[in-house]
């Protein structure tokens, strides 16, 4: 009986530490192979400190952690500049210099073979040194875990972190930052794997490094893999499963005998496990999206009034206060340069965007118009220039808080999160929210209940706009190209910016859209919000357009109405080639 | 003083000459699939157990060992390539799920090893070793053989990518698949020969090794993390960078013995990669991807 107790309490402390590493690999898309180094921070710093302080095993826990998520920020910090490539060697680094460590400060760690001895766990004075006994324990804490992981997960944070995974320059555009929920995301992860750590060493009575190895590490990933990339009951299944079927192997003829290495035939398997998983079921036993919320959404239907409003300029918000010329042109930019190597991409170029007023940027392929939109929106550093929005300079800010002053874009490409609900994507645009704050989110939930209520109704909104709220319920991934773009624009939409630059969103979808969405640039103009827009599409430019700058190998070459520009035989030419 | 540092700085080259073909087969390999091919950790163990079957076991002269060992490895490779990668890539799947097949495909295969060959380090003999002393400085035949067939192999590699047209169809697929496509350049065919290519420069590494240390079914691990290492300082694609990157990391691994423990070495190695990700996230002589 206790060896199946032993079993069960071990399958809870993998499972903790795989939903912990879930957070990062299936959540956010950060491939870590060296999370075992943290779940041994937890066990090193817990079972030493009692070991040979006599620290209660919950204090030990807690300086684990906090030892965990320093060196979880600290790992994150240079993982945010590098691809998935250089995160995994990033990783197993890290792993290796933790496990050096562990293993060559031997008056304090024991060295290779470990510490034994390390004090049972104990619980108001009651030692519970068998695994019935401390099975209670084992299980509070794989509770807590579990629910801190599914607040985390099933929440605006959780939404932002899936949002970083399915295209991390959208994510920046919709104004998150995605330096701190790296950061937030590696010391969570880091942090709950120590939780697990602390009660393994406590419970087994001893630490050793070799329980903290990369091949460990890949171990903690392959439960990730099979179970399930952003599932957390993937995680415990796998757990369950990669746990207990090895041990039935023992069980087997010959296993006794010592004929066949049994643990190397548990080895085996898991790793032909995981190939035949990639193989046939690259989504793991329990899939991401296995099954939708299974009740209808209902949402109080939004009034024809309403929509006008929250398509209007937030003028409550943020700009109250201003006039004058600044109110006129929300955006001014003087002496844009922008050179790659040889090439001047952008050379000198100002232009203004007059309040109410959609502006075209035109010209040839290449000649500088995204680029001048990746610098506005801080995609790209600005070689010289400066960019003022709302009379206040916005040169060389990062994306995330260009989107937070009333400036948001759309991209040229199809950036939408493919692997998340249509409405979830719109309620990422959502501008700032209180369920992406830590703090909120675990200690005032009502509040972020209540701003989660009111947003869903206005993404249905935005969708309705954009005619896909029949839509709202399926994968963004399943969407037809047209409304793949649709959505972008409710998306952008949804940021409620008072400055829309448009980068080619009608390209490839039908007139009628076409139609649609002229329409509804114009009476967005006519409510005064300040747009621009870079479009192939000479019909469109000459429907909607109220100016149009037409440029040419980084230059503005002429502005003036579309008609005016379009009417000019020598930019036709430049523009046609003919 | 000096002397121990002289002789830990010429250890330090012809374990750098070593690093450097690692890097390099490994390196052809992720820099023209794009696949972080982990599962060729298992080349080394299978190159250096065929060395010792055919050498130590049937008795056949080393260099018959060095020979199948190639061959032996060329074929793994493929295997692995035909038999796991490709139907992934055909099936679309992204590159976390070829990586973690391939971490699959690497356990798999060192456990097998293990219940074959059993945990015991096999070593292999034949080689000629003897001592050779320039004033204080020693080195083994063996270490000077090493570095000179790494040095002279990747010499002709370099040669062979920059001069044959296969060369340039390979370094054609790795900087832009699509368009090498278009051009005719068969992609599953290049692979093949990448993966031909990277194995048998990785059986030649672990069979060097083999001879120099034993062979044993978990010593996949411990050579792929040089390779990596190595490539990602140096630079993806780049030979001139796993040259200097190679010898980089000898000379620092070795001639940090002269104040630390061998403990230390491996944490040093992580460390300066760190440090050359930070600093140069493209790697030393990187231009692509």
């Amino acid at each position: 009986m206790d060896y199946v107790i032993h079993l069960i309490i071990l399958v809870l402390l993998y499972s903790v530490v795989a939903i912990s590493l879930n957070l990062l690999v299936g959540f956010t898309g950060l491939l870590s192979v060296g999370h075992a180094a943290f779940f041994g921070i937890g066990a090193f710093a817990s079972g030493l400190l009692a070991y040979y302080h006599g620290v209660h095993f919950l204090i030990g826990m807690l300086a684990g952690i906090v030892i965990a998520i320093i060196a979880g920020a600290l790992v994150s910090i240079p993982a945010l500049r590098v691809k998935d490539e250089f995160l995994v060697l990033l990783t197993i680094g890290f792993n290796m210099v933790i496990f050096g460590f562990l293993v060559t400060q031997q008056d304090l760690t024991g060295g290779r073979w470990g510490k034994v001895g390390i004090p049972a766990l104990s619980f108001f004075g009651i030692n519970l040194a068998t695994p019935a006994k401390a099975l209670p324990i084992v299980i509070l804490f794989f509770a807590i875990c579990f629910a801190i992981g599914w607040r985390l997960t099933h929440s605006p944070f959780g939404r932002v972190l899936k949002a970083m995974r399915d295209d991390e320059n959208a994510a920046k555009a919709f104004g998150k930052n995605i330096f701190r929920f790296k950061v937030l995301v590696f010391s969570l992860g880091a942090g709950l794997a120590a939780i697990a750590g602390s009660l393994w060493s406590h419970y087994h009575a001893y630490v050793e490094p070799r329980a903290f190895t990369v091949n460990e590490s890949i171990f903690l990933l392959a439960l990730v893999v099979i179970g399930g990339s952003a599932n957390l009951w993937g995680s415990v299944l796998a757990a369950l499963v990669l746990i207990t079927i090895p041990e039935i192997l023992t069980f087997l003829p010959g296993a006794e005998t010592g004929e066949v290495p049994i643990s190397a035939v548990r080895i085996a398997i898991y790793g032909a496990l995981l190939v035949v998983f990639m193989r046939f079921r690259p989504k793991g036993l329990l899939p991401e999206h296995l099954s939708f919320r299974g009740r209808k959404l209902q949402y109080l239907p939004i009034t024809a009034e309403e929509k006008e409003n929250i398509l209007r300029p937030d003028e409550t918000k943020r700009y109250s206060g201003l006039s004058g010329e600044k109110n006129e042109t929300p955006l001014q930019i003087e002496g844009l340069y922008k050179h790659f190597g040889g090439l001047k991409a952008v050379d000198n170029v100002s232009l203004d965007l007059p309040k109410g007023r959609i502006t075209a940027l035109i010209g040839p392929n290449g000649a500088g118009k995204t680029t001048i939109f990746n610098l506005i929106t801080g995609f790209l550093s600005v070689d010289s220039g400066r960019i003022h929005l709302r009379g206040r300079e916005i040169t060389n800010q990062p994306p995330h808080r260009i989107n937070h002053l009333g400036l948001a874009r759309s991209f040229q490409e199809v950036r939408i999160f493919r692997n998340m609900l249509v409405l979830d994507n719109v309620l990422v645009a959502c501008g700032k929210q209180k369920g992406e704050n830590l703090g909120d989110l675990f200690f005032r939930p009502w509040r972020v209940a209540l701003e989660e209520k009111e947003n869903c109704r206005l993404a249905m909104a935005y969708l309705d706009i954009v005619g896909l709220s029949e839509k709202a319920e399926i994968l963004a991934n399943d969407l037809a190209f047209a409304e793949q773009k649709l959505l972008m624009l409710a998306c952008l939409l949804a940021t409620r910016a008072e400055v829309l630059l448009i980068d080619e969103v009608v390209s490839g979808i039908d007139p009628g859209s076409i139609e649609r969405f002229m329409s509804l640039v114009r009476q967005l103009a006519n409510w005064g919000k300040t747009i621009c827009i870079i479009e192939h599409n000479i019909d469109v430019v000459k429907t909607v357009a109220d100016l149009a700058y037409f440029l040419s190998e980084g230059k503005v070459i002429a502005v003036g109405t579309p008609d005016e520009l379009l009417a000019d035989p020598k930019l036709t030419k430049i523009y046609f080639g003919i | 003083m000096a002397a121990l540092l002289a002789q830990l700085a010429v250890n330090g080259i012809m374990w750098g000459a070593l690093y450097s073909l690692l890097g390099l087969s490994w390196n052809i390999i992720y820099s023209t699939t794009g696949i972080f091919h982990f599962a060729h950790a298992l080349i080394f163990v299978a190159a250096g157990y065929t060395a010792v079957l055919v050498t130590m076991n049937a008795g056949l002269p080393l260099p018959l060992g060095f020979i199948a060992a190639v061959a032996a490895a060329v074929f793994l490779g493929w295997a692995i390539e035909r038999g796991i990668y490709r139907p992934l890539r055909i099936l679309g799947v992204s590159h976390i799920v070829i990586f973690v097949a391939s971490l699959g495909t690497l356990i798999f295969g060192e456990a097998l090893a293990h219940i074959i060959f059993k945990p015991f380090p096999r070593r292999l003999s034949g080689f000629p070793v003897e001592a050779i002393n320039i004033g204080a400085i020693t080195f083994t035949t063996l270490q000077l053989t090493t570095s000179v067939i790494s040095f002279i192999t990747i010499l002709g590699v370099w040669q062979y990518l920059k001069r044959t047209k296969s060369g340039k169809a390979i370094r054609a697929v790795g900087s832009n698949p699509e368009m090498a496509e278009v051009l005719g350049i068969g992609r599953d065919r290049v692979f093949l020969l990448v993966f031909a290519l990277g194995s048998a420069m990785g059986a030649l590494a672990g069979v060097l090794y083999t001879l120099d240390s034993v062979a044993h079914p978990h010593m996949g691990i411990p050579l792929i993390f040089p390779a990596f290492i190595v490539t990602f300082m140096g630079g993806v694609g780049s030979i001139p960078g796993v040259v200097a990157a190679g010898l980089i990391l000898g000379l620092s691994e070795n001639l940090s013995q002269a104040w630390l423990d061998s403990d230390y070495m491996v944490m040093i190695s992580f460390a300066i990669l760190l440090a050359v990700i930070i600093l140069k996230p493209r790697g030393l002589f990187g231009s692509r991807r």
